[in-house]
């Protein structure tokens, strides 16, 4: 047996307003889990509050904070817990995001669920049932798992940078959710899902790749490797227009460079902003002027670089386009790379088998062969 | 109840199950809870579930000790045969508010499979 101490975070509107810390000693083997020491102090104070079923890491009902971290409270050992602690105690609070109710429940219905209602978190079917069943490529179908092992615990929810300064944003369960249903090819209402998502202020673009929500996933889910996903689906797949600059510079970059073979970043303002012509590119014209008029002073930019009357050499550059752009599937690279150095299975250390011709050549579009981590549990 | 209530039963394992059941009912009518709120009230719902779970358990003690042959999933070790004669019938256990589980005995209505001995 060994000796911890719980810090939680106790919230109970009926009696008190404010919430408030308290400490309770725990006499636990270290491989028992936070939510078994939580409900041992819940024997001997029956006021405590969390929800909890399974206690396995398969129902997603106990998600918690744990040392500031989100994650499953029977997901996380004690020894460990109070190793990754500053001062020893093992710190446990709500999940954040989300309106506590009591303790350590927060308000699901109020945000996660509500988000996830937002994506018709279902089939749309526009043709009558096949005679026996619907049949779905097995690549597509491993394309889909890792999506469909979301347990809808609300961790991704919890840590959420993009929600936390814009709350109406659908967010990474919710998204990763929705690939789930653009990806299948049974889905009839693809296009209008990803329409919709584009459109929305608060939806697909409104991620800032923070990689809290894969840090925080206990199935390795990945939700902004989705949420990636959906973009180039919409963007590459079905010509859907970013209503921000990134699809734009980012195409703008490529023909910017196959025309110049070097990048003309002048030019690559105007491609950003929809062109030279384009409305939306004159007050950011007008407001970069002063730092255009310093440039030329100091003559870091040239006025025949503006109006560009020189035209770079192709000097073999097109053959690079030629194969890439020559191939019949889309590579997915895999770009988003997270783990911890320390971790044997972490991806960190083999970025290399990301995104090669050999790993990706067999993928269906859509898919991510060239993925390392896919079915691997991540160790937290 | 795994001890004396799972699939092999007998007579002797089935009356120790009974009293320690009774012995619980008995316990349970003087449990107390720390929290008096309405909301997520999980020691209440602690009660709830014990006195549910101590009427369901009570349920099968009582009518596995009624049914004297062994049945499906019901396995007399000091019956073991089945006897359709006396037992091709229903029990059931009902609570008639005296505190005592009432028993009853019920027909049973042969369809469309007839009632026959499985072997493996």
């Amino acid at each position: 047996m060994a000796q911890y101490t719980l810090r939680l975070r106790r919230f109970s509107p009926e009696t008190r307003p404010e919430p408030w810390w308290e400490e309770v000693p725990i006499d636990l083997d270290p491989h028992r889990s936070v939510l078994d020491a939580i409900l041992d102090a819940r024997d001997r104070d029956g006021t405590i509050g969390i929800r909890y079923s399974c206690r396995a890491a398969i129902c997603g009902s106990c998600g918690v904070r744990v040392n500031g971290r989100p994650g499953l409270a029977c997901h996380r050992q004690l020894g460990e817990a109070a190793q990754s602690s500053r001062d020893g105690v093992i710190t446990v609070e709500p999940m954040g995001n989300m309106p506590v109710l009591k303790d350590l429940i927060v308000d699901m219905d109020a945000v996660h669920w509500a988000k996830i209602g937002q994506v018709r978190p279902w089939l749309v079917v526009d043709r009558p049932a096949p005679e026996r069943e619907h049949l779905v490529p097995h690549e597509t179908m491993v394309d889909l798992t890792q999506s469909m092992a979301c347990i809808q615990c609300g961790a991704c929810v919890s840590d959420c940078l993009s929600m936390e300064v814009d709350p109406p944003f659908v967010g990474p369960a919710a998204l990763a959710k929705a690939y789930r249903f653009v990806a299948d090819p049974r889905d009839a209402a693809s296009r209008e899902r990803l329409e919709d998502l584009s459109d929305n202020p608060h939806g697909l673009y409104d991620c800032t790749h923070c990689f809290n929500c894969i840090d925080a996933c206990p199935k390795g889910v990945a939700p902004m490797d989705q949420i990636m996903r959906l973009r180039r689906t919409a963007g590459s797949d079905h010509g859907i227009e970013d209503p921000n600059n990134g699809q734009r510079h980012a195409r703008g970059l490529v023909d910017n460079v196959r025309r110049n073979r070097l990048l003309d970043e002048t030019e690559l303002l105007a491609a950003s902003y929809g062109g030279r012509l384009n409305p939306r590119l004159l007050p950011v014209v007008l407001s970069s002027l002063p730092a255009l008029v310093v440039a030329l002073a100091r003559g870091k930019v040239k006025v025949g670089d503006l109006v560009r009357l020189r035209r770079r050499r192709d000097g073999g550059l097109r053959r690079y386009f030629e194969i890439v752009e020559g191939r019949s599937e889309r590579i997915e690279l895999k770009l988003y790379v997270s783990g911890r150095e320390d971790d044997p299975g972490s991806p960190a250390k083999t970025p290399t088998a990301a995104g090669t011709s050999e790993d990706a050549a067999p993928s269906a579009p859509g898919s991510d062969a060239g993925r390392p981590r896919s079915g691997t549990p991540r160790r937290s | 109840m795994h001890a004396h209530g799972g699939m092999a039963r007998d007579a002797e394992g089935l009356r120790t199950a009974h009293e320690t059941v009774l012995r619980l009912k008995e316990e349970a009518g003087n449990v107390s809870i720390d929290d008096r709120g309405r909301l997520f009230n999980h020691d209440i719902l602690g009660v709830l579930e014990l006195e549910n779970t101590i009427d369901v358990a009570e349920a099968i003690v009582v009518s596995a000790k009624e049914r004297s042959e062994s049945r499906g999933g019901h396995f007399r070790t000091d019956f073991p045969e089945r006897d359709d004669g006396t037992w091709l019938r229903h029990i059931a256990v009902w609570s008639d508010g005296t505190g005592v589980p009432a028993i009853t005995h019920h027909p049973v209505t042969v369809t469309r499979w007839p009632v026959q001995a499985r072997s493996y």
